[in-house]
């Protein structure tokens, strides 16, 4: 027999204690010809799914296992035989981590028995085979012996072997696998460094002693023990028995509950149908042939059961009065409409079915996401899924939380043992994000004080790019959660979430994607919350507003938007979207359906924003790239926008079917493989060429489509969105109060701090009046004026109780009296001095220093009911001007009085107003002053950095070039106020300062708020 | 009466002190302690750039590209406060360490009451400090509260008549307030100790409690609190400022040969011995070499205390001139030694001393001393430690298990030697010692550390037997092949 099997490999999912990812385990395995390998991550399956795919790719058999931590501090390796055995290792791996808390995981030995069929364990010391011996019969067990090369091991070698004998147990070869190849040393010592909290240099023995612990094939692990070869050869026998693969994991999506004499399908049907006659009336013949080629689909699929699920739970939120809408691709289906899933009707878009589900589609579910209002209304929906399908019936999907940037550096710095005044002049040098453009990884070494001579600068380089992408820990997704017929345990292992009533997988979205597991995302979006709280306050002032039946095309609405009068709208409120709207000048909804779609990454990439602009501007004509693209290309000036038709394009210009459309779908969407990509791009380019299509065609197909790759947009995806943009456009144009009040209440969201929002609300002609203890709710309210009264959801350090029991309180009773307040409500100081500072107690002095006085004075012992008021007037001054403004800020961030700005105005003569840069001539140079609101350095903008600067007349914008910013990154990225000088560029109405010289502007002790930076 | 002298920019001044050349240059100093990080206090060049306390590291370099940024030193601190005191104790016998750099100093007695002298002996006073690079604020005052208040007004020197009068403009951080009285105070906008007192003590104490009486009693004239009375560490330093740059020994040596004799002489007089050296030089680059001596008997004989400097001082080169020189001798009580009938101890530490630190100058003193095993996988890793006379000998064995099997006698430094290898296992051995085939081996066993620095190393090691008997530990690494040593 000549081959060796590897049955204890760990990968960089067992959390510092494996350097290498599973998929680079799989490819050394395949590499070195081993004929299957098994990934016993511990604690757990993490890298299993990921160890799988790319196993299975390279024709290596992924054998499932895991390392079990037990209470007496032993490890035991299990490996899994059969799917009895998986199911058995994932319920006890959900056992014991939903028994104990985060990070603790200790499994008792008299729990195993109940768990041990279908496992087998290898049991690596004396007191781990006495344990085992208990668990499992002489055909589970085996005695596992590793060489490593290091002076002293064959004693415990020889050892091993005598219990074998005494036992007449098999010996079996394993390497301890924790590094795929011999390089990766370094990382397993740094990770141990991180584990154990110490640095290399006190780390002594807790080191590894040599770099063997690598993947290694059978002739070296033959030579190793040569003088035991069955040791070798049975690593092959008890491979050949485990014969479970995550092929076969046995996933079930639950079924869904129907009435007597129906199926899924035909209930489906049913309700498709009524909801169809709900939604047009009379169902006109092509909705209903539409209809019936989904439902037909769905049908052959065998997944009416999951559209009926979503569909139910969307029943729910809208008895719960929770906003909800399906965004992404099922936006695409005419059922998904119909059932009210989503609130887009796909005909009237001619948007791409294909795009959504094909007949082409194995193992793979229809991805139907969730758009909900953030907060307590989506946390009360995931808890419904909860209660429906149990503790162990339903997870949030894992989010893996990966060695990046700033943090990767910190702590490898940490573990160099290099001086925390390094290690900190590095961290600031990211300020907020990376910049891999114009400060490469040895430029910022040398700025942090890490020149190039120094002893440990190679490691530090070698190592930050090395534990690049490696996983750090798991959190969990944002929103996806996957159910499981029968128990979700048996599955994939569970795991409670930091958050409280959580459940999280230990997989990704993207692990169970490739599993076949079905997934539903519960997004949270705070423009859902804001829309759901306008409209509920339209409805308490009497101008309720149905966001199902707003008028179509409003004029005052396009005419906010198109002078980019869009602070707190949906998606169009960044600094880009804002640059983009006057040279966009949206007329009708499809343009900002374009507008969402064309401020991204990819579009942005790909070069296709300029071309789309100056086509609908008239100063480039419209071309195809082939004729018969003009039916795809033609409502998007022949610019590709969307997914949906980059897989047209390959429909009609490489005959693409539907499974490999569906193919080129999920490798757009699939982001974290390039190779998937790349595969996909090869097959695309091949029957193009086939098609005798041009080569120049080619390559520009070829070029879009790479740059899809980046976060293209379905067009659904972006109808759904634009639904959201202009509803709240229009909410702003025409219930400004309701609208700057909810957006207030769901702070933070969106790109605005509040007190940005309250400026851009005055400019409005809004009305804001501030916290006052007798007027105020929680929430800021609208007033009989329609002006908008803080809430004390504004006020930084009063808490939600205390707030409860002064509106409890007032319920009950005015106040009569601050004493009287003091004593009823029973805040706590800093409570009661911060309401005073603010002038929420005004109701009860005369100024707030009147009021601040007053709080300080002790209640009278004794009754309760005692009265004795301070009948001594207050010695304090009333606060100046700009003493109240920076009271505002320090005690809610925000402030309904002037702009800080306003006050310096006077010592800036020669500084531009925001509101008066149109009157500058273009090329002028000027100067511009401000709060910073926004430092963005995007991607795409090849090293050009963006600050936004708010004074008390608006906002003005400039660009920053690489060089300007290298030379005054401190000051952009530190200071809150900033003076920029620079020649002026009027682009289409559209004004940017071209900065030259940044610099601070001392604003004194006047409050500055806090920006949106580096997104 | 009472004087207080106060050191502004305490921190700062302390590691000023040393580096006179940074005075002009904007610095500041972060306290390494804080969480985030932040300025504590910075210079005037600094301050004029806008760099002012609780600025971070990198909003204050946003600020001032070429600030200095100095991380605060409790040592120096220390040094700087024994020179307060001890520089006040020569003013008054009575002097109580009020804070980190601040001293209070009784007048009771020094006859400054009457007439005007005042003034002068304030000056004095101050003039006492520049001569350490510290610059002192005096304050006088009829009570040590109000002093101290005096001594943080702008004047070098300030002297306290009237008491209300003085108080009035002063800054209300002068009082040094709680923190979260001071928050208060702020919101209401008071700024100054006139505003303060102007509501008076019952409505003030009314709200924020008898806690803040204190604050009163600090500006009132007539609450003289009983002072914490110290006497200075007793520390003793001898330093000389080079007219000329130093470039030779001889000079340097002559030097300090008078400046051990003056600090054994000045111990001498109190009864006391130098228990240790602190032993400093000044370069011309601004860096400085430092150098601790101890001495293991303590002594006050000048032959053997120069000696031991003298031997070091000879290997010394430092790559610029010599500008300063600072000995600072920590004292000790003469030690009497009765040496026990089986005590195997040094008779003579000073002696051992000067040999060991002449055997240090001639190999290294990386190759002189105790050898202590260091915790890593580098074989026979260890470092050397200065002897330790005090410990029994008995005490340093270390007591973990014995390893398995013979026992092995290395060779230091290693044998070099050749190998050959067949099918990787080695098969012959050619050195000075050992020669002939290889009849058995075991191995190989590989280990390898620091791979992260210029310390790295590896190697591989085989147990080998020769045909002519002897079992050897042999190894190969990046610096060739080696007999380690031989098995018992």
């Amino acid at each position: 027999m000549t081959e060796y099997v590897e049955l204890h490999c760990r990968s960089a999912f067992s959390f510092l204690r494996g350097a290498s990812t599973p998929e680079k385990l799989a490819e050394r395995a395949a590499q070195l010809n081993l004929p299957a390998a098994a990934l016993c991550d511990r604690d757990g399956v993490y890298g299993a799914p990921r160890f799988f795919s790319r196993a299975r790719e390279l024709g290596v058999r992924p054998i499932v296992g895991a390392e079990l931590t037990m209470a007496d501090g032993a490890i035991l390796p299990l490996l899994v035989q059969s799917r009895t055995g998986y199911e058995n290792l994932c319920q006890l791996l959900t056992r014991v981590h939903l028994r104990n808390e985060k990070g603790k995981f200790a499994a008792h030995w008299n729990e195993l028995p109940e768990f041990a069929g279908g496992l087998v364990a290898l049991a690596g010391s004396e007191s781990l085979l006495n344990s085992s011996l208990k668990v499992f019969d002489r055909d589970h067990l085996f005695i596992e012996i590793q060489r490593h090369c290091l002076r002293g091991e064959e004693r415990t070698v020889r050892s091993l072997i005598a219990l074998a004998g005494q036992h007449r147990l098999p010996l079996l070869a394993t390497n301890g696998v924790w590094q795929a190849t011999e390089d990766e040393r370094p990382i397993l010592d740094l990770f141990t460094c991180i584990r154990n909290h110490t640095h290399l240099d006190a780390a002594g023995t807790l080191l590894e002693r040599n770099s063997e612990h690598h993947l290694k094939s059978a002739a070296p692990m033959r030579e190793l023990f040569r003088d035991m070869p069955e040791a070798v050869e049975n690593t092959v026998r008890l491979a050949d028995r485990l014969d479970f693969t995550l092929e076969s994991l046995g996933y079930e999506f639950p079924s869904f509950p129907v009435p007597p004499g129906h199926s899924p399908d035909s209930f489906l049907r049913e309700q498709a149908f009524a909801g169809a006659r709900s939604r047009y009336g009379e169902i006109p013949a092509k909705v209903r042939r539409q209809l019936e080629n989904e439902l037909a689909l769905i049908a052959r699929l065998n997944v009416g059961g999951y559209f009926l699920l979503v569909w139910d739970i969307v029943a729910f939120c809208r008895e719960q009065n929770i906003m909800a809408q399906g965004r992404g691709s099922a936006a695409n289906s005419t059922v998904c409409f119909c059932l009210g899933i989503t609130a887009v009707d796909p005909l009237k878009f001619n948007t791409l079915f294909e795009r959504f589900l094909t007949e082409g589609r194995k193992n793979s579910w229809p991805d139907i996401d969730i758009d909900l209002p953030s907060g307590e209304r989506r946390e009360r929906v995931i808890q419904e899924v909860y209660r429906r399908h149990g503790e162990r019936g339903a997870a949030m999907t894992a989010n893996v939380i990966t060695y990046r940037g700033r943090s990767a550096a910190r702590e490898v710095g940490k573990a160099l043992n290099l001086a925390p005044d390094v290690l900190n002049r590095f961290s600031n040098l990211y300020a907020n994000g990376d910049f891999p453009h114009t400060l490469d990884l040895q430029t910022q070494m040398e700025k942090s004080g890490l020149p190039k001579s120094h002893a440990r600068a190679a490691a530090f380089a070698m190592l930050c790019q090395a534990v690049h992408g490696l996983p750090r820990h798991l959190g969990q997704h944002s929103g996806g959660m996957i159910i499981c017929r029968g128990k979700l345990d048996k599955i994939v292992p569970l795991e409670r979430a930091a958050m409280p009533n959580r459940v999280v997988a230990q997989w990704d979205k993207d692990d169970c994607e490739d599993l076949g597991i079905i997934k539903v995302d519960f997004l949270g979006l705070g423009m859902m919350s804001v829309l759901q709280d306008t409209i509920e306050l339209t409805r308490k002032t009497g101008r309720e507003i149905n966001l199902t039946s707003l008028p179509e095309n409003d004029l005052k609405t396009f005419k906010m938007v198109t002078e980019a009068d869009t602070i707190g709208v949906f998606q169009i409120e960044s600094r880009a979207q804002m640059a983009t709207l006057p040279r966009m000048q949206p007329k009708n909804f499809y343009d900002l359906v374009i507008e969402v779609a064309i401020i991204r990454p990819g579009p942005i990439q790909g070069r296709l924003m300029h071309p789309y602009l100056a086509r609908r501007a008239g100063r480039e004509t419209v071309e195809y790239y082939h004729p018969d693209l003009k039916p795809v290309l033609e409502r998007t000036l022949g610019v590709p926008l969307f997914q949906e038709q980059m897989l047209q394009i390959a429909m009609v210009m490489a005959n693409f079917s539907g499974a490999e459309a569906e193919e080129l779908r999920r490798a757009l969407s699939f982001h974290r493989s390039q190779e998937r990509m790349e595969r996909i791009t090869v097959k695309l380019r091949a029957a193009m060429e086939r098609k005798g299509h041009p080569p120049k065609i080619i390559d520009e197909i070829i070029k879009t489509v790479g740059s899809f790759a980046l976060y293209g947009f379905p067009e659904s995806h972006a109808i759904s969105f634009a639904h959201l943009v202009y509803a709240s456009a229009y909410l702003k144009a025409h219930r400004a109060p309701e609208f700057f009040a909810s957006l207030l209440n769901c702070q933070p969201m969106g790109f605005y701090s509040s007190a940005t929002l309250i400026k851009d609300g005055q400019r409005q002609g809004v009305s804001f009046r501030p916290v006052c203890v007798m007027q105020s709710g929680w929430k800021c309210a609208i007033e009989a004026d329609h002006s908008v009264r803080l809430g004390f959801c504004v006020v930084k350090t009063l808490s939600r109780n205390g707030a409860g029991r002064l509106l409890a309180e007032r319920e009950t009773m005015p106040f009569g009296s601050l004493d009287d307040f003091k004593r009823r409500v029973r805040l706590n100081q800093d409570e009661l001095r911060t309401l005073a500072e603010v002038g929420a107690l005004n109701c009860f002095a005369n100024h707030r220093r009147e009021a601040l006085w007053a709080v300080e004075r002790k209640l009278p012992a004794g009754d309760l009911f005692e009265t004795c008021p301070d009948t001594t007037a207050s010695p304090l001054a009333r606060m100046k001007y700009h003493e109240r403004i920076q009271a505002d800020f320090a005690g809610m961030n925000l402030t309904t009085g002037k702009h800080p700005m306003a006050l310096l105005r006077p010592q800036l003569p020669e500084v531009w107003r925001a509101a008066d840069l149109p009157k500058a001539p273009p090329g002028s140079r000027v100067r511009i002053a401000g709060n910073v609101i926004c430092r963005q350095r995007p991607g795409t903008a090849k090293g050009f950095a963006f600050i936004s600067l708010e004074d008390e007349t608006g906002i003005s914008n400039s660009i920053v070039t690489p060089p300007v910013f290298e030379a005054n990154r401190l000051v952009i990225t530190e200071e809150p106020f900033l003076i920029i000088e620079g020649r002026l560029q009027n682009q289409e109405n559209v004004i940017h300062i071209k900065a030259e010289k940044i610099q601070r502007l001392d604003h004194a002790s006047l409050p500055g708020t806090a920006s949106y930076d580096f997104h | 009466m009472f004087a207080v002298v106060s050191i502004p920019d305490f921190s700062l001044q302390a590691l000023l002190r040393n580096e006179p050349d940074l005075h002009p240059h904007p610095v500041a100093l972060v306290d390494p302690d804080g969480s985030p990080p932040v300025i504590i206090q910075s210079n005037a060049a600094a301050k004029s750039h806008g760099v002012n306390e609780g600025l971070t590291a990198s909003q204050a370099a946003a600020r001032c590209g070429h600030l200095k940024i100095k991380i605060r030193s409790r040592a120096q601190e220390q040094s700087a406060t024994e020179i307060l005191l001890q520089t006040a104790h020569a003013f008054s016998p009575n002097i109580e360490s009020t804070a980190l750099g601040v001293c209070t100093l009784e007048l009771k007695g020094l006859g400054l009451e009457t007439g005007n002298r005042a003034p002068k002996w304030a000056e004095t006073l101050r003039q006492a400090f520049v001569k350490f690079q510290l610059r002192a604020k005096i304050g006088i005052a009829p009570t040590p509260g109000l002093a101290w208040l005096a001594a943080r007004r702008t004047d070098p020197v300030s002297i306290v008549h009237s008491s209300n009068e003085f108080a009035a403009d002063l800054p209300l951080a002068a009082l040094d307030p709680p923190a979260e009285i001071l928050e208060i105070l702020s919101r209401w906008g008071i700024r100054t100790v006139g505003e303060f007192l102007a509501p008076g003590k019952d409505r003030i104490a009314e709200r924020l409690g008898s806690g803040v009486l204190e604050l009163f009693r600090r500006v009132s004239s007539d609450s003289i609190r009983p002072l914490k009375l110290v006497s200075p560490a007793e520390v003793f330093c001898e330093q000389v400022e080079f007219e000329k740059e130093v470039e030779t020994a001889a000079p340097l040596l002559f030097v300090l040969r008078r400046l051990v004799e003056q600090l054994s002489r000045r111990l001498e007089a109190v009864h006391l011995v130098v228990a240790e050296f602190h032993f400093q030089l000044g370069l011309s680059s601004g860096a400085k070499y430092r150098r601790t001596f101890k001495i293991p008997s303590p002594t006050g004989n000048i032959e053997v205390l120069f000696r031991t400097l003298q031997t070091h001082l000879e290997t010394v080169q430092t790559d610029s001139p010599i500008v300063s020189l600072q000995l600072v001798a920590t004292p000790a009580r003469p030690k009497t030694h009765q040496f026990g009938l089986f005590e195997s101890t040094l008779r003579d530490p000073n002696q051992f001393a000067g040999t060991l630190a002449r055997l240090s100058a001639l190999v290294g003193p990386e190759n002189a001393g105790t050898p202590q095993l260091m915790a890593t996988h580098k074989p026979d890793s260890f470092r050397m430690l200065p002897p330790d006379f005090d410990t029994p000998a008995m005490q340093n064995l270390n007591s973990q298990v014995r390893p398995h099997g013979p026992g092995l006698r290395r060779f230091r430094p290693p044998q070099p030697a050749h190998f050959e290898f067949r099918a990787e296992r080695p098969v012959l051995i050619r050195s000075e010692a050992y020669t002939g085939a290889i009849t058995r081996t075991r191995g190989p066993f590989f280990s390898s550390g620091n791979w992260w620095d210029d310390q790295r190393w590896a190697r591989e090691e085989w147990d080998i037997e020769t045909a002519d008997g002897p079992l050897l530990r042999i190894i190969r690494s990046e610096d060739g092949g080696f007999v380690e040593g031989v098995y018992d």
